[in-house]
This record gives C-alpha cells, structure tokens and sequence, in this order.
C-alpha cells in the first residue's frame, strides 16, 4: 500500500446517486497515485434461459443486441458476451439426473458436487479463493446475496442436498457461504443496528463481543480434544466462523467513521422483485462504493425454482415453464422471464456506471459476470452458458464486443483469468485448461 | 469382520435352492430384458442368476424386491411368472437376508457433532429463559437432507450464522433480563399510506411490517381520514400482531362535531409488545358497509371512513414483570453469591449436563468484565448469559466417546436425555428429564418419561416439526397459488390447512391410533373455513374440533388440502408431482430421477385442448418413460378430483375427470377412495416408510445399511399389534441406535469421491 | 460399481492426423461400423493435424453414420464437438480433404475454429464421463494431443482409472512427427499400451476393390469419395490405423500375434523402437498369417457397414439454436 497524505480510506461519506469523485487522486500529493481496487462479482440466474432469443449470430463489435440482451443495449460499450464457455462437471457424468444441483454446484467451483443428500463435499469456489486472499483488506472479505428462501420441506434435485442449490459460494469443500436474502438483514450486517447507540456504548459492545469469542474459541478448542475426527472437523466450521468474526470487528473499529448508506433502512423482504433486486443491489454498491468487500455473489433466485412472475404477467413456476415441450407459448414465457432478469441488471449497471471512482467509473473497476448454469433450460446442456462479463476490471478488459471461445472451453478458464485480476494468481482452478484468452487485457 | 459374515453368510446360502427358486424365474421372466446388452433401465439381471448376488447385490436386490412384490415388473404385456413362484422367491429371499442381517453386528452408527438448528434453537431459547425469540425470522435457512433438518451432517456453520448468533446471544440476554436502560425518550415509528411502507389488505384493513426494538409497552395511533353519513354506526376495529388479535375497540364513523378541512381522526391505545420483527395489521371488523361502496369511492373521505396510518411511539417501561425475570431471577443478583447460584442453574440447563466449577468460574468472569465497565449487577448478568448462549456446548449436541474410541456403547443417561427431548420437543430437556438422567434413572424409566412428554403441549412441536417435513406441509408457507384461479386462497386458509394436518397427526399419535387411519381414517380436524373449502355442512366457529366423516369424499392424509395443494403448481393439479409424493412419503419407493438419455416428449405440439391426463398420456406412450410414470402417474391421477388447492371437483374446465386407474397387481380404482382402500393393501410398506421416516428424524443422520435390522424388528413388532402409530415412539426411543452410537477411530475414513462406476 | 448396473458398450476416444492417410479414414468407418453392432461406442474424436477441412471432414463421417453433433454431451458419451489441434506440422491441405469436402455433399458444422474445441479438453471431458474400464483410446496419428490431456491437472487419474489400455498405430512413424509427445507417452501412460509397427499396415492391404462390391449400396458416401481421391486407383491402402481398431475393440477375437511384454522407447535422435523386459507394460502386436483372412473379411464388412438408425436422443429438428446446424450469413453488426 502506498503511504498517503490522503484521508483515510474510509472517511467517504456518500449517499447513492451523488456523483463524487474518491479521495484518492483529490488527495494525493506524491507522484504515485494507487488505483482504485477492482471488485469481482458474480451474478447467477437459474434455469438457463430461452436461447434462441439470447443467441446473437455475429460476433467482434457489438451491435443490435438479442432480445433477452436488450435491455443492456444502452450499456453494451460495458458488456462483453462470451460464448462456448462450458462446465463439464455439471454433467452428469454417469450420476444420472440432477442439473440443478450439479450446475449451481459446480458453477463457481469448477467440481462436480457430490451426489448425496447429505455427504456434501464439492470444491472451493473462485470469489472464496480471492476472499481469503485479499479479503483482510476489507471489512467483510465477501458478499453473498440472495432474494429466495430455499424450500422448507422434500428434496431439491434427485438426491443432491439442498445445499448445491441453496448456496453459490463455497468456503471450502463442505461449507457452503449462505446468501442474506433479506434486504433488511442486509442493511443491518453492512451499516450497523447502532443507530441509536453511542460511539460509547458501540465501543463498550465491541469489547465485550471480543472477550466473549475469546472465551468460546479457547473453550472450543479444549472441547475438540475430547473428540473423534468428524466431529473435531464440525467444530472447525465454527472456529474459523468465529475467527472471521474476530476479524470483522477489528476491521470495524478501524472505520473511524460511519458509512452513509444514503437511503433509509428497508422494513422487510419486498414482494415485488424489481424493488428486491433494487434494495440488494442499492447497498451492494454503497458497500463496494465504500470498499466494505470487493468479493461478491449474487443468487438471484434458485435453481429449479417455481417461483411465478406475476408482475410481468406470468403466473406459472420458472422451473415448469422451463420444461416447455416446444410449446411456443410456454417458450415466450420464459424468453419474458430471462429478459426481466437481464432488465433488472442492466439497471443496476447503469448505476454503477453513473458513480465516479478514480479518472471512470465504479463499473470501469468492477468485473461482473451475468451469467445463467444452463444453457437451454428444457435440454439441460451445459455447454455454451449464457454469459456476459460487464465493466473493465479495473482497465484491464476491453467490453463491447462477443467472444466466441473454442468450444467445451472450461467456463473455468475464465474464472481463472479473473483472479488473475484480482491480483491472486493460482496455476489451475476446477476443470481449467489454461487462461481465456481474447479479453483483451491491457 | 464383516467379512466373516459375508463367508458365513454365503456358506448359509444353499446354492441349490437358489438355483431352483430364484434362477428360472430370473432367467425367463427377467434377464431377457436385463442383460449385459440390452441392459434395460440400467439394469443388469444376468449376475443376479448367481447366488453370491445376495451377499454382493443387496442394495439392488432390495430395489427390485418392491417391484416384482408389486407386480410392477415384469411389465405389462411380458410373461408374467405364476403367483405362488414369486411368492416361494419372495419369501425365499427374505429368509436368506433375515439370515444374513442376524449375523451382521449390531451397527448402531454415529452422528456427528450437530449445531442447533432454527427451531431447536427458538424452542430451547425459550424453555431456557422465556423468552420468545423466532430464529426462523432471522437466521440463515438451514439446509435440509433426507427431507429433514435436523441432519447433522448438512447443518453447517458459516460466517453469517455465527454473527447472528452473537447478535441474537445479545438480544436474548437483554430481553430476558431487562437490565439494560430504555431509552429517555421515546422514539417514533409512523407507517403511512402517503409513504408506500404501509399495505393495504383489503379496504378497511392496512399492514406494515415493523422491527420493535424493545419489550415495552407502546403506544399505538391509528391513523382514521373520513367519515361516513350522519347516521352511520360505529365499528368495530382490531389491531393485530403477526396474525393474532391484540385489541378490538368500537369506532365512531359519523362525522364527528369538529372542523376539518380533510375529515380524520386517530385512536390510541397502549399495548405491551415483544421485542422482534412483527407484522402488524389494523383494520374494521364486520363491516358491512364499505362491500357497498364503489372502487372510486372508498377512499374517498367524504364518503368513507377508512385507515391509512399506523404509528408506534415508545418504548415505554411496562407495569408487568417479565415472565423470564421471574424465571431466571430467583434471588437478587446484587447480593453476594446470587449471580454464582443463578449461573450454575442456568449453565446446567443450558449446556444439558451437570457443570463444574471451572466452567462456572469462566461465567463468573463476565461478570466481573462487565462490573469492571461500570455495568450494574443485572447487566453484569446478561454479559455471562450471552457468552452461554455462543459457547458451542449450548449451541452443539456434543456426545462424547469413551476411550476405546472405535466401539459401541451406549449414550450416557444425559446424552440420552439430550436425544429425547429433542427428539419430541425440539426442545432442551426439563428438569425432570435431566434430574432423572443425572441421577441415572433415566433408561429405567424410559417408558413412563416418553408417555409424559408425549402428553407434554411442547410435544406439538413434534407434530409440526416432523409431520411438517414428512408431509412437506411447511411448503405451505413457500406456495402461491395463482391468485386468479384461486381466489379463495389466504393466509386464514393456509393455517386452516396446516392445522388440519398438525391436528390429525397429533391425534393418531396420541391416541396411539393405527397407522392405517393416515391413509383412510374416516374422521379429521375441521374448522368453519376449511369445511367450507372442503363442502362439508355444519361446521362453524374459527375453533378446530374432530369432525367423523359421512362420506368418503374426504378420507387421511392424500385428502387433505394441505397436502393436495404443496403437490401442485400454482395454476394447476400435476399427476407426476403427487405420484411422486405418494411413491416418496407413503410407499416409501421415491422413483429413481428419470434415465440420463431421456428423450422429451413426443414432438407433438402438446396443446391445452386436451385433459391434462391425456397430455401426461405421451409419458406412458414410451416404454423408457412408461416404466416409472405407469405407477407414478397413475396414483397421482387417482387424486385428480382434488384441484392445485384441494377442493373437490368432477370436471376440470370442461373435461370431466377420469381418475381410474389399476396397480400393478392388478386391482382397479375409479374413485379417489377406492385407491386409498387399496393402498391399504401396502400399509407394511407404508409402516416401514414411516419407520424409517421418523428415525431419522430421531436420529438425526441418514438410515445406512447396518439400519435394516432396526427398521425390520420395528415393523415386524408393530404389524402384529396392528401397526399403532404411538408405539412406534416407543420401540424408536428404545432401539439401538437411538441408545447407542459407534465410536470413532483416530484415523478418518478418507471421503471418497462417488465411486464412479 | 454396483452390482447389476447396466454398462453401455465399451468408449472409443479416438485421436488421429486425420487427412494425410487414407486408413484414418477407414479406420473411423470400422469404428462407426462396430458402433452400429453395439460393440462400441464413438465417444471423442479428435485431430492433431491443424487444419480446420481435417475436423470438418472428420465430422462428415460422423454425422454419416451417427447424425448431428449437437454437442450435447449426455451420459453416455456422445457427441462431443470434434477436438482440433492448432499447433504442429502438415497442416496443408491434402486429397483426401479435398475428396471428401470439395464436392460439397455432404453436410458439417465445422465452419470455423470456434465450431472445434481444444483436443485435450475434448479428451479429458471424454474420460471423465466413461464407466471404470469401460474406455479405449485409439491413437492413429503422433501423441501430441494425448499427452497434452495426460498434461492437464488429475487427468492421469481419470486414465488409470477409465482406460482398459491403449492402441497405438504405426508407432514408429507416429512417434517420428513428434518425438517429445511419443517420449513422454510411453514413458508415463498409466495403462497397458499396444503399439503395431509400419510393417503391419503394409502386410495386410485394404482391397481397393471393395468399394465397387461391398460399398456399392451407397450412393454417396464421404470415405469411398476419400479413397478415390487419395490416390491413383486402383489401389489397396495400407491399414495401419485400421488395424488398430480392431485390436483395441475386438482382442478377443485374436486377429494378431501378440508379442512379450516390453516398452516402447523413443531415442535420442527420435527412433522409435520395442524393448523387451519382463516390467514392460507394453506389447506390440503384428500380423498373424493364420488370422490374416478373418481380419481383412472384418475389416471390410465393418467399413462398408451400412449407417445404423437410432431412435433420436434428441430431436434433430426441435431446437433451433442446435450448433450442428450451420449458421445463417455471418452478419456484420
């Protein structure tokens, strides 16, 4: 880290919308000036889409985009569409039925999850590999987020554990990262439930939490001796929960300052999704605005969900309309459903894009990846997933066009040049075969 | 060891016999189709012409045994073998894994160290301090496995769990103990239909969703713009928290003597609430007068009187004491020695086993942390409470193993009363059940415990716990049926559904009635809402009461909407869904997942000119599909006369429904009642579904194979009583898996990748 | 495995220089031809000369005998994309490209590099989804892709454990175009390995005359189009690949001598050559004159066999994003 006369990195206090530009280069007075970091993110959207209306026939330069792309037309100067990428293991290879849970399971591992509903065991996936590296930077050293409650009762996919579906990203082989899927819950991890405690009263809770992990970690750990290996392994899952905990406070009170989310806190889970998604993604910018993470994951609804779309119109499940049988009617449905999604996150790029960071934008230093597990929801294949890679990775790739990879690409091949922009370099990831080239870095 | 008891089971095989029962009628009725080349559905019958295949194929075997028991292989129109040799191999092999399972040795498995899941923790939360916290509100979903979520193995800890942990330990401990200071002044939280936070229900009732910060009395301002004519009578207005009434008050609606440019008034009044997140919901009662008016009228305040404001202005301290002060306060925290008397108390409980003076002194010292901040003795508290409520013996049912870690023993009298209560109260033991352990009286009088908390109300916790997942009724709370085709949908109908179910299955446990009264008992649980639902005449009052049945329209579990409606879309019935269900929840033979190479259905524009039942017809029309949508299928149609919400009904849309269908043996149906008769024909299998439903859900682990022996000795003791559903309980609590456990050797099984085959 | 658990006929990953010698083309007409008698299965095909006619021809013969490529990749192991190498020698182009795509007759979905995918991903991705023991890899080209999928992180465990062994034609004048390749292949291969010689292919000769009595019954077809533009006819190629193939699905039948066990080596200077040693996981395998008839017989009947028709997998007409089809004009933005 460079030394700066700067003020510390914290102290900027931004409300949403209001276009300011950071303290770095304002502040700066040596020659040298740190970049902005750039935020790694990951969007997934469920049951593949309907590919015919996502297909573009062209590729280099973008130009008239599909129909379900449409609404990112604006914006497509940000936007690279890839294609040909693939993820062998959400095949089945020899495991029979279960797309769902193999696909959301292996998407940001690259692992075929195994297929047990209660042996759960997959891989690392790669924003956790990039949290646990660059993670100590930041307050929270990632972000999972959600809009869907998981099922309460029954099976999730022909006998892979809900966890496959439930969660998106994976802190190690056996411990899923559950997403917060309450906008309010949300509000509360990021900005505090202080709001009516003293700098005091705040500091006094801190220390008592301190002492009190303290205690339990030293208890724990007197514990694990008395115990067999599994159970010793359980108990780890809490330790290193406690450890990140440990972390965050120290973290906290190193923010000399309260962060303004600039807008008020949310009362509850909105049932329209539009204004869901709004309230996730509004302080989801403010916490990469204000670099509280630089690492996200974003489960924009379950794999295999029936959820209905009722304010489009549509009152049938997402997953059955999926299974469509070539009925045209049902195939417009699910081509309205995908274009919502792509309706909803173009939105929101937008906003990025309107925040000022550095000498561009939020969105020039973030690399997001839009994607769905699937590629034709009725066919389940896995081959060619719909994907876009949005902003510039801090400079690094040049957006606005379609990348036709070779096909059976790893999809992990790209996820393995991503954490090469994260600054967190490993030789392999998942299934990879190399970096993807053709983004264009530098 | 196990591999002596595969060579001695193998010895006990006599080849001979095999070869003359089991080889011809594999060989002509079977292998023609299961073979090494045409290796239909996967399967590959020719090894199974060898006797070894019972020792090497069990697994396999105990897959195909319910489909030739059922006649649903062969497939119609192959040869089918004479009844009396599938029955000679039926009983054949059955013998021969009798044999073998008696020498295998007694497996009572182990479960890993598991954590509290949301309810079991709400649950002991409150036997502990009560105090009334609702973790499913704000804890990570749990994942579930095997249909449950109380696995061990799946409830996993993650970052998120342990900060809200650490800030429920909080709240917890502040709300019990009530130590900390209100704030001076009380703040203001307004919900207004100007602001977009508030919604409206209907026209004469609002909703906001609203945190209350403390428990404390409030004050609540309805927010009332119009008024109606003159002579208008007043109404009756409720004020309702999370579903339940709070207050009703009588509302003038003539126009009152003041001025007003807008007409408005507000009513006030004072209500103790707890501390949480709540739905709140103010609105007129039996209002006759606003279903007169039109669309452009009712909110209209020179015509109407209707609500548009809730506002809570508070905390205020409330004149009762709370009701976990007197539970934990038992002496005067600032008198010497008291907080060390209240915190071995507490810790005993809440860790579920004795504690030690180290332990206690661990405590102690929060205590002095706190003084040391210049926290007062009652705040003091709170701090040691906290750091209970995150220690992982509270939050962790821990059993230990002796030193010779690799054997079975039985779980200490504490362990076991950790596994009872959770098992029937998803709750922390009470005194009785820890004393009696402690003073190792428990496993004695081990009958007359289960009796008592059976009988224990906690034990409804139970009941919508465990028949919640078994009969995925908890899903009633993720469904939505399709608001224009089911109007009648709400959540006072939701509740009724689920109270039905909840109401039935805890009278078959109780009452220790045959489970065979699940698939057909001739009675069930009604209010006047549901009877409506259900057509049922005479029925009134929002109270549940057992109603018998006088006909047989409705009949056990598949008849009841509650189950009729988790098994369907939201716009429509599917036959595949409930088949599936009933094939998973009752049979207990959930359907393999569909074959890797499964074409979709046939080309033809499937259309919506047709009944949904001669669309699914295309399944059947395809031999790879015909073999598991014959049966799946099938049962699923014979419930066609229930719709997506389980009302009755003989045509849908203008097909009329045709529910007809046979089993595999044979046996034909053509009412929704005719199949349960013959479904009672399974009621062993049913039994042992059941069985093995519910231990593991005791257990909290999956069934493995060393199980078998377990579920086998229960059903085959309960058939000869007539399979009571309460005995069950019993013989669960008292088997040996359930007062076991295997220990653990030092050196891990490595976890394998599945074996690729 | 679980006992009674159906396995489907034996994988076939198949890598060649496809184009420069006829019998690469024949010998993946026996393949498809055993195909269609259940007796294996086509599962990847892939191509170490860098010239995109060499894929597209290659899936010109498959989609003869086994339809679309759709790229679909189900459980049983069809229909991945063919793999193409880009780096190495002889990519010019050669007759029998020019025989099989020139007279535009027949159709392909190789229009463009990005139709093709990375031949040691296509190798990989293949192991992975075979039963244990259930594959066979036919190498009739030098071993550049193969040991660039050995490469890949695990892959050699999805070898030893999917592999029965591997067939290797011509092992002299393939492990001459890439020496390195051929070093490391032998050296390191998890499975058994059996090589044949240059002397085996020119010891029993494709009969020329074949294809106007036992491939008569087509009209069109893309390897007798091959043939005929390989070289003057009449002629009868050499059938190193193809005997290859028979080796490696039908050893029971026993058509060739096998020799003692050993290893195949790769000097210095880049000759290739059999060492006997009781360690040696190899064999090679040469003609036996006593077979010689049977074995030229099988080798004709499977080539000329006629295309089996399977009930489709998935519909060929269904979806109208199928990659198989080939794209509308390229358009420009």
């Amino acid at each position: 880290m460079m030394t700066r006369t700067a003020l510390p990195r914290r102290t900027f206090l931004r409300g949403l919308g209001a276009a300011v530009a950071l303290p770095w280069l304002e502040s700066m007075t040596s020659a040298a000036v740190p970049k902005p970091p750039v935020r790694m993110g990951f969007v997934y959207v469920p049951n593949g889409m309907d590919v015919r209306n996502w297909n573009l026939d062209y590729e280099g330069k973008l130009g008239q985009l599909s129909r379900i792309m449409k609404p990112l037309e604006p914006l497509r100067d940000e936007v690279t569409v890839l294609s040909n990428l693939t993820h062998n293991n959400g095949r089945a290879l020899l495991d029979g039925a279960g797309d769902h849970g193999r696909c959301c399971g292996s998407y940001l591992t690259g692992i075929q999850p195994k297929k047990s509903a209660t042996d759960i065991h997959v891989g690392i996936s790669c924003d956790q590999i990039v949290a646990n590296a660059i993670g100590n930077q930041t307050r929270f050293p990632s972000l999972e987020l959600g809009m869907e409650d998981s099922r309460q009762a029954g099976d999730c996919d022909s006998g892979y554990s809900c966890a496959y579906t439930n969660n998106l990203a994976w802190r190690g082989e056996t411990q899923p990262l559950p997403p917060v899927l309450d906008p309010r819950a949300m509000f509360e991890r990021l900005f505090g439930v202080d709001a009516g405690l003293s700098s005091e009263d705040r500091a006094r809770r801190n220390r008592f939490r301190k002492s009190i992990l303290d205690f339990v970690s030293d208890d724990t750990r007197k514990l694990q001796q008395d115990l067999g290996p599994t159970d010793r392994r359980k108990l780890d899952e809490y330790l290193s929960s406690i450890r990140e905990i440990e972390r965050q406070l120290e973290r906290a009170e190193k923010d000399n300052a309260q962060i303004n989310p600039g807008m008020s806190q949310p009362y509850g889970v909105p049932a329209d999704f539009a204004e869901h998604f709004k309230l996730m993604t509004d302080m989801l910018t403010v916490a990469l605005q204000s670099d509280m993470s630089r690492v996200f994951t974003f489960l924009v609804t379950r794999e295999g969900t029936s959820r209905s779309y009722r304010e489009i119109g549509i009152a049938d499940g997402h997953h059955p309309l999926t299974h469509h049988r070539n009925d045209p009617a049902l195939m417009e449905k699910v081509s309205q459903i995908n274009t919502y999604h792509v309706q909803q996150f173009a939105g929101w790029v937008e906003k990025l894009k309107s925040i000022k960071e550095g000498d561009g934008s939020l969105l020039d230093n973030c690399m997001i990846v839009y994607g769905a597990g699937l590629n034709d929801g009725n066919r389940h294949n896995h081959e060619d997933l719909p994907t876009l890679l949005v902003g510039r990775g801090g400079n690094a790739f040049k957006p606005g066009r379609r990348i036709v990879s070779r096909r059976e690409t790893p999809m992990s091949n790209l996820f393995l040049t991503m954490m090469d922009r994260m600054n967190v370099p490993v030789e392999n990831f998942g299934d990879s075969t190399g970096r993807l080239s053709g983004l264009n870095l530098g | 060891m196990y591999a002596i008891a595969l060579a001695l089971s193998a010895l006990a095989v006599d080849p001979a016999t095999y070869d003359r029962v089991v080889k011809p009628l594999l060989g002509k009725s079977c292998v023609p189709c299961h073979n090494e080349r045409n290796a239909s559905g996967s399967l590959n019958l020719a090894p199974f012409q060898s006797h070894t295949s019972l020792a090497q194929g069990r697994d396999e075997w105990e897959r195909i045994l319910p489909k030739i028991r059922s006649g649903e292989m062969p497939p119609k129109g192959m040869p089918r073998p004479a009844l009396q040799d599938v029955q000679a191999l039926l009983q054949y092999v059955k013998l021969e894994f009798d044999k073998a399972d008696a020498l295998v040795k007694p497996d009572p498995g182990r479960v890993t160290a598991r954590r509290l899941n949301r309810n079991e923790y709400s649950n002991t939360v409150r036997d502990l301090l009560a105090v009334d916290f609702r973790a499913d509100r704000d804890f990570p979903t749990d994942d579930s496995g095997h249909g449950f979520d109380n696995i061990a193995d799946v409830l996993t800890m993650s970052p998120i769990l342990m900060e809200k942990y650490i800030r429920g330990a909080e709240r917890i401990s502040a709300r019990a103990i009530g130590a900390d200071p209100l704030p001076k002044k009380p703040m203001e939280a307004e919900y207004h239909s100007k602001d977009k936070n508030i919604q409206r229900v209907d026209r004469s009732t609002i909703e906001a969703s609203h945190r209350v910060e403390w428990d404390a009395e409030y004050l609540i301002r309805i927010g009332l713009p119009g008024e109606r004519s003159a002579d208008s009578p007043p109404v009756k207005m409720g004020f309702w928290m999370d579903g339940k009434l709070l207050h009703t008050m009588s509302v003038e609606t003539k126009p009152s003597k003041l001025v007003y440019f807008n007409p408005y008034s507000e009513e006030e009044f004072r209500l103790v609430l707890p501390e949480g997140d709540h739905v709140f919901r103010a609105g007129f009662i039996d209002d006759p007068f606003v279903k007169t008016l039109p669309d452009k009228e009712a909110y209209s305040d020179k015509k109407n009187k209707f609500l548009n404001m809730i506002k809570f202005l508070g905390p205020f301290p409330a004149k009762v004491e709370k009701a976990s002060r007197k539970k934990i306060l038992t002496c005067e925290p600032a008198v010497a020695g008291c907080t060390e008397k209240i915190l071995t108390g507490l810790a005993r409980r809440a860790y579920r086993r004795p504690v030690n003076k180290a332990e206690v002194a661990s405590l102690l010292r929060f205590v002095d942390v706190a003084r040391k901040e210049g926290q007062n003795p009652e705040q003091s508290l709170q701090l040691a409470i906290q750091a209970m409520l995150v220690s992982p013996h509270f939050l962790f049912r821990i059993e230990r193993d002796p030193t010779d870690r690799a054997k079975v023993h039985p779980v200490t009298e504490v362990e076991l009363a950790s596994r009872l209560s959770y098992f029937l109260w998803t709750s922390m033991p009470d005194d009785e059940l820890l004393g009696l352990a402690e003073a190792g009286k428990l496993r004695a009088g081990l009958d007359a415990q289960v009796k008592r908390m059976l009988a224990d109300p906690r034990s409804a916790a139970f009941a919508a716990n465990f028949a919640g997942q078994w009969l995925e009724t908890r899903n009633l709370d993720s469904v939505k049926p399709d608001p224009v085709k089911f109007a009648v949908w709400g959540p006072e109908l939701r509740e009724a559904m689920r109270s039905e179910t909840n109401l039935f299955f805890e009278h078959i446990l109780r009452e220790n009635r045959p489970m065979a009264e699940f698939l057909d008992g001739p009675y069930t649980f009604l209010n006047e809402r549901l009877a409506k639902h259900y057509g049922i005449e005479g029925v009134t009052g929002p109270d549940f009461r057992k109603v018998e049945l006088t006909t047989n329209q409705r009949g056990g579990i598949l008849s009841h909407a509650s189950v009729l409606t988790v098994s369907s879309y939201p716009t429509r019935t599917s036959s595949v869904i409930r088949g599936k269900y009933i094939l998973q929840n009752v049979l207990g033979v959930p359907p393999p997942p569909p074959p890797p190479d499964v074409p979709p259905l046939n080309e033809e524009s499937v259309g919506t000119t047709a009944s949904l039942r001669k669309q699914m017809e295309a399944h059947r029309s395809n031999p790879t599909c015909a073999s598991c949508h014959n049966r799946m299928d099938t049962l699923g149609f014979g419930l066609e006369n229930y719709d997506a919400i389980g009302r009755w009904r003989d045509v849908d849309g203008k097909f009329p429904i045709d529910v007809s269908g046979a089993f595999p043996n044979g046996k034909s149906f053509d009412t929704p009642a005719k199949m349960r008769e013959l479904l009672k024909d399974d009621l062993p299998e049913f039994a042992r579904c059941l069985t093995e439903k519910m231990l593991t859900f005791a257990l909290g682990r999956g069934l493995e194979k060393y199980d078998r022996k377990t579920v086998e000795s229960i059903t085959s003791k309960l058939a000869s009583q007539g399979y009571p559903f309460q005995s069950m309980v019993f013989e669960i609590a008292h088997s040996l898996p359930f007062q076991s456990r295997r220990g653990e050797a030092s050196l891990p099984v490595q976890k394998q990748e599945t074996a690729k085959k | 495995m679980q006992l009674g658990a159906g396995k489907p006929p034996v994988g076939i990953v198949y890598d060649s220089d496809f184009g420069n010698r006829i019998d690469d083309a024949l010998a993946l007409a026996v393949l498809y031809g055993l195909d269609g008698k259940n007796e294996c299965r086509v599962v990847s095909v892939t191509v170490s000369k860098p010239n995109l006619r060499a894929a597209a021809a290659t899936e010109v013969i498959g989609r003869f005998y086994a339809g679309a490529v759709s790229g679909n990749f189900g459980a049983t192991g069809r229909n991945l994309p063919v793999g193409l190498a880009t780096e190495g020698p002889a990519a010019e182009d050669t007759p029998i490209l020019r025989g099989i795509l020139d007279s535009k007759k027949y159709e392909h979905g190789v229009h463009d590099l990005n139709d093709t995918a990375e031949p040691h991903a296509v190798i990989r991705n293949a192991f992975t989804a075979q039963f244990d023991q259930n594959c066979v890899v036919v190498l009739a080209g030098p071993a550049t892709n193969l040991v660039r999928a050995m490469n890949l992180p695990g892959t050699k465990d999805w070898i030893a454990k999917k592999v029965r062994y591997l067939v290797m034609s011509d092992f002299e004048m393939n492990s001459k175009i890439d020496p390195a390749a051929a070093r490391q292949l032998f050296a390191e291969w998890p499975t058994a390995v059996f090589v044949s010689g240059s002397e085996l292919g020119l010891a029993m000769p494709f009969p020329g005359a074949s294809l106007d009595k036992e491939f008569a019954w087509s009209q069109a077809h893309p390897v007798v189009d091959a043939y005929r533009a390989a070289k003057q006819m009449p002629y009868d190629a050499g059938t190193w690949d193809v005997t290859a193939v028979l080796q490696a699905v039908r050893p029971g039948e026993k058509y060739f001598k096998l020799s003692e066990p050993g290893s195949a080596k790769v000097s210095d200077d880049g000759r290739a050559e059999f060492v006997y040693s009781s360690v040696g996981k190899h064999r090679q395998f040469t003609v036996d004159p006593e077979q010689k008839d049977r074995a030229m017989q099988a080798m004709v009947e499977l080539a000329s066999a006629k295309p089996v028709v399977r009930a489709p997998r998935r519909p060929r007409n269904a979806v109208a994003t199928d990659p198989a089809k080939p794209p509308a004009e390229k358009k420009q933005p």
